[in-house]
């Protein structure tokens, strides 16, 4: 009975013991974060970002057409985020978003500042707004 | 007599005129240097490529399906060049070059380097020579 106990108890602690570290080890890795965009002018709207990796890569095209009047509207794929693969934190990621008409031209263009591309590296913020104005204008910040 | 002096005096201004205009006028702006592509792949292959500003701009996507085998063929728009409106200089510009599935998913991508870069924004090279490997291995040079 005792020896049953103490068997059981070591295992108990090896089980917690293990877990532990195994958590410990673990970094939470930035994930791409989602994009939600606000179209405030008088049409649909078609909308592309990418993301740069400084003389290293960069991303494939993502894109959501937006209805006139829509607010908050969450894309189907959000930010491509490069994470450097030795150390899993973000690289410095440079984030440009476009407004592009029928035949692929760029109508307006917003090239993301540190005051967006900081907080999300960071993790402070949680998404990507997009606001397209009347005018075609675009407007990021984060939340 | 003096109509003739008249005739030539104004020829002669004309002349002058526009000679010291055309030397006032800034120097020509870099042109977006042509592509040539080679295809060293079993397949036909669809190649993009696109310009960042650093912190200012993305070019839009351009793009060119090569068939297997084809050596030297020049894609119908160069690489899009940025130029500092300023100076009329090219700028920091880094070109991405890509191959993409038919699903547009990248298959393979490589950053032309800064000597390349160089001796494209100070026109000593003329044309962006890109040759995709068998494996899909993209190998850009100027010349």
């Amino acid at each position: 009975m005792l020896l049953r106990s103490i068997f059981l108890g070591f295992l108990a602690a090896v089980a917690c013991a293990a877990t532990a570290a195994n958590g410990m080890r673990q970094v939470v890795a930035p994930v791409d974060p989602p994009v939600y965009i606000t179209n405030q002018s008088a049409g649909p709207v078609k909308v592309m970002w990418q993301t740069v990796w400084p003389h290293k890569a960069l991303s494939p095209q993502r894109e959501a057409t937006v209805p006139a009047g829509a607010a908050d509207l969450k894309a189907r794929r959000g930010v491509i985020w490069y994470v450097h693969p030795g150390s899993g934190k973000a690289v410095e990621n440079m984030l440009f978003v476009s407004i592009v008409d029928a035949n692929g031209r760029q109508i307006a263009q917003k090239a993301a500042d540190e005051a967006v591309t900081g907080p999300l590296a960071a993790l402070e913020a949680k998404a990507l707004h997009i606001t397209v104005g009347a005018g075609l204008a675009i407007k990021l910040s984060t939340k | 007599m003096p109509l003739r002096f008249l005739f030539g005096f104004f020829i002669a201004l004309a002349f002058a005129t526009n000679s010291t205009f055309g030397a006032l006028q800034p120097p020509p702006a870099p042109t977006d240097p042509p592509i040539y592509i080679s295809n060293q792949s079993a397949a036909p292959v669809k190649v993009v490529w696109q310009t960042v500003w650093p912190h200012k701009a993305l070019s839009p996507q351009r793009e060119a399906t090569v068939p297997a085998g084809a050596a030297d063929l020049k894609a119908e728009r160069g690489v899009f060049w940025y130029v500092n409106p300023a100076s009329g200089k090219a700028v920091d510009n880094m070109v991405f070059v890509s191959v993409v599935g038919t699903d547009g998913k990248q298959l393979s991508q490589s950053v032309l380097d800064e000597a390349i870069a160089d001796s494209l924004a100070v026109a000593e090279a003329k044309a962006l020579h890109v040759t995709v490997g068998a494996d899909l291995a993209i190998e850009l040079s100027a010349k």
